[in-house]
């Protein structure tokens, strides 16, 4: 994919960094959680400290225990809303993955569909998820399926663009040796392509389940009688902010959990990467 | 030329190209890249394309190779046509880099082709090929884990595990430093044993003079065979053949020549 756009070009350098961030961060390395879950304990400390001393309101800001009261106070509700978010990020996730990885296919094989299609996938992205969410719910109603919807739309641009670029960039020399012995493609595909191809579609993925999460959150605010985001927005309508940090708690263990499978996943795909003497 | 018998089984092998020509592009911009160009190839010989970037002689490589077309003329390899070669895998190819797959261990890419071919497991066959190329004792490591060197190394047996006729090697040994580099070549003859021929792309005149049976040296734009010059020294030519007054007459030949080719 030598032909590349601008656009193209920036999404790949984010996903560099990204996976930059990632390794840069830590996340691998347990010695790298000491320093910031300390520093958030001290937060969170003071911010026990300040909601204790009543500077602020209680309804702007309850205190960390009486929000933990409120969870498992209310533990039964929030864990059937969490199930149901749980499960539009999933279906939304695996179904923007796989539409991702397949369309990626004719975009890294065919010119014909790169240049007719591609650029129309890019230009699609300009259109905020937001706004389209409403028209989602009026075709397809208040259930799971707009919310699956919007998630899927969010997930598969990063995957497709990863995914595609990943399919092109196997190298020619190496293509060429293998076609030389007249390999059959589905073998040359499964043996040097995706493996080939993992590492980026990885990173694609990483970006996507962060991204499910918001997909899934916006849908359910659109229309939904379950959810953490519907949660979010009747807690609001009721000031019952306990509540509404409750479910933003329950958000981003759900976010950060999700992450980690996902890297979990690429680390047993992927041994190759992390093989220590690097 | 003393040369030893040539075995007969591979007499057949011989390379002949007929009034061959590539240009790249059409009209206004198309580009000779090699122009007319008649040449045999004995089965069996290590023949080296020696010259300025630019002139050909990996395009060349590539149309023996049945990776390019020639956009006039003919190739065939003894009695059969570059396709009919192909299918019956008697190429290997060796590139300047060594294109390994990084998740597979030394041991895997060197069987990577007889894997795709439906030919593997051959733990055996793999074995020895490794043993061949001085990486006994490396089955088990990582591309990562190697050095420059050892990946051509590995790159040379994978391109060995289907027993090729043809050994197209595209400056193979470019990227090395050149104390690797010269041992590497004095390697590759003790491999080659005149079991195969060897094609072989270098801009180096001294890697194609202690080599090479033949140098053929292209010009640039459009590319020609302007000198053929048969390198007539004794073998094994170890380090000890370059102190020789014969090996540095041939250096200088092949230099006038390229500097013929360059201006």
């Amino acid at each position: 994919m030598t032909d590349a756009s601008g656009l193209r070009v920036s999404t790949v350098d984010t996903e560099a960094a990204v996976v930059q961030a990632v390794r840069r961060s830590g996340l691998s390395n347990w010695r790298a959680w000491i320093y910031p879950s300390a520093f958030l304990v001290a937060l969170v400390l003071l911010w026990e400290l300040l909601a204790r001393l009543e500077v602020v309101e209680p309804y702007i800001l309850p205190a960390p225990t009486a929000v933990l009261d409120r969870m498992v106070a209310d533990w039964p509700v929030l864990w059937d809303h969490t199930v149901t978010t749980l499960a539009e990020i999933g279906a939304g996730f695996g179904l923007g993955a796989v539409v991702g990885i397949v369309l990626a296919l004719p975009i890294a094989y065919s010119a014909v569909f790169r240049n007719t299609v591609y650029p129309l996938i890019v230009a699609s992205q300009a259109v905020p998820k937001i706004a389209i969410a409403p028209l989602l719910v009026l075709w397809l109603g208040f259930g799971m399926w707009p919310k699956i919807v919007i998630t899927a739309l969010m997930v598969f641009f990063p995957v497709v663009v990863t995914a595609a670029e990943g399919f092109a960039s196997v190298d020619r020399s190496l293509l060429e040796l293998l076609r030389s012995v007249s390999a059959p493609r589905h073998q040359i595909f499964s043996r040097i392509t995706l493996p080939h191809s993992l590492p980026r579609i990885m990173a694609g993925l990483k970006i996507g389940i962060t991204l499910a999460v918001v997909g899934a959150i916006v849908g359910e605010w659109v229309g939904a009688d379950s959810g953490l985001g519907y949660l979010l927005v009747y807690a609001n309508t009721f000031l019952d902010s306990t509540l509404l940090f409750a479910s933003l708690v329950l958000l981003v263990v759900i976010g950060v959990v999700l992450f980690m499978l996902i890297g979990g996943l690429e680390r047993l795909l992927m041994p190759w990467q992390y093989r220590s003497g690097r | 030329m003393s040369q030893p018998e040539v075995r007969s089984t591979v007499v057949d092998e011989a390379i002949t190209l007929r009034g061959v020509s590539k240009v790249f592009g059409t009209g206004d911009r198309a580009v000779t890249a090699l122009q007319a160009l008649d040449l045999d190839i004995a089965a069996g010989s290590f023949v080296s394309l020696l010259g300025p970037s630019g002139c050909g002689k990996t395009t060349l490589l590539r149309m023996i190779g049945g990776l390019e077309e020639p956009t006039t003329g003919t190739i065939a390899v003894g009695r059969d046509s570059v396709e009919t070669a192909l299918r019956n895998r008697l190429f290997g190819f060796v590139f300047q880099d060594a294109t390994l797959l990084p998740w597979r261990t030394v041991e895997a890419n060197a069987s990577l082709l007889l894997d795709v071919t439906g030919q593997g497991p051959a733990r055996q066959k793999v074995a020895e090929l490794l043993r061949l190329v001085g990486l006994a004792g490396f089955e088990r490591a990582y591309p990562d884990q190697l050095s420059g060197g050892m990946r051509q190394r590995v790159s040379l047996a994978r391109a060995l595990a289907l027993d090729p006729r043809v050994l197209l090697m595209d400056e193979p040994f470019a990227a090395l430093d050149s104390i690797t580099r010269d041992r590497m070549g004095e390697e590759l003859l003790r491999i080659w044993d005149r079991s195969r021929t060897v094609v072989f792309v270098t801009h180096s005149i001294a890697e194609a003079a202690l080599l090479s049976d033949r140098v053929l040296v292209l010009s640039a734009r459009p590319g020609r065979i302007i000198a053929d010059v048969a390198i007539d020294l004794p073998h094994p030519r170890t380090g000890s053949v370059r102190q020789t007054p014969e090996f540095s007459e041939y250096v200088r030949i092949l230099r006038s020549h390229i500097e013929e080719a360059s201006s």
